[in-house]
């Protein structure tokens, strides 16, 4: 777990970890959605949105992990697949 | 002297929804208007009348730059910042998105702590001004 973002006021700190706790039980579904896609746009777009939350979450190397696997998008599969097992060792890691 | 009182976000993912709200409402204290998507906020404005949106990008029907267009001409949005929220922080990206038409573009994953004052600045330099 994460702890609040730096500069954040000690009592808003608790309700952000409440929220930031909605956000890490949801992280199973959002693997689920990029590992079960229905097809390459719907992949980017998922991972494009993990991209975008998880560091607000304060999750930055799995924002990281999640752009690395869009820029292996259009590269060899063996690469994206190998990106994929890192999201998701992260993602359950956390 | 015209306080800065009401924003918009325009976003799909629930996640960041929950998160600008926590940011910009509680933070930083704003009176907002969180939508789901580009119809929401076209459906929304006129009564809210927001000072600033906060618009992602990529949405599904009704993209960003598609729904700033809407936006733009509506009367009651003239002169209103629009900043786009994206995870594209690429030169050439940010750069075809300003030409849109956008007062600025902040980047996700944004600092939650950082926002509200990061909003400030371009409402006090984007208010006002044609697009």
């Amino acid at each position: 777990m994460a702890n609040p973002p730096e500069g954040m006021d000690p009592a808003f700190a608790a309700q952000f970890l409440k929220i930031q706790n909605i956000f890490v039980a949801g992280l199973p579904q959002r693997m689920q959605d990029i590992q079960q896609a229905p097809d390459a746009q719907a992949r980017h777009v998922a991972l494009h949105r993990l991209a975008g939350a998880a560091g607000g979450y304060g999750f930055a190397a799995l924002s990281v992990l999640a752009r690395e696997a869009m820029q292996a998008e259009s590269g060899a599969d063996a690469l994206l697949q190998a990106a994929l097992q890192r999201l998701a060792q992260a993602v359950a890691e956390i | 002297m015209e306080l800065f009182e009401r924003v918009m976000c325009v976003e799909d993912d629930p996640d960041i929804r929950l998160i600008l709200d926590f940011s910009i409402g509680r933070m930083g204290g704003f009176s907002l208007c969180l939508c789901e998507s580009g119809a929401q906020a076209l459906d929304r404005v006129a009564d809210f009348k927001p000072q600033l949106v906060l618009l992602d990008v990529m949405m599904p029907e009704m993209s960003g730059p598609e729904t700033l267009a809407k936006l733009r001409a509506l009367p009651v949005m003239q002169g209103v910042p629009i900043v786009f929220l994206t995870a594209k922080a690429m030169q050439d990206e940010v750069e075809a998105l300003l030409e849109y038409g956008a007062t600025g573009i902040i980047v996700k994953p944004f600092d939650p702590v950082a926002l509200p004052q990061n909003i400030r600045i371009y409402w006090e330099h984007g208010r006002g001004k044609p697009a």
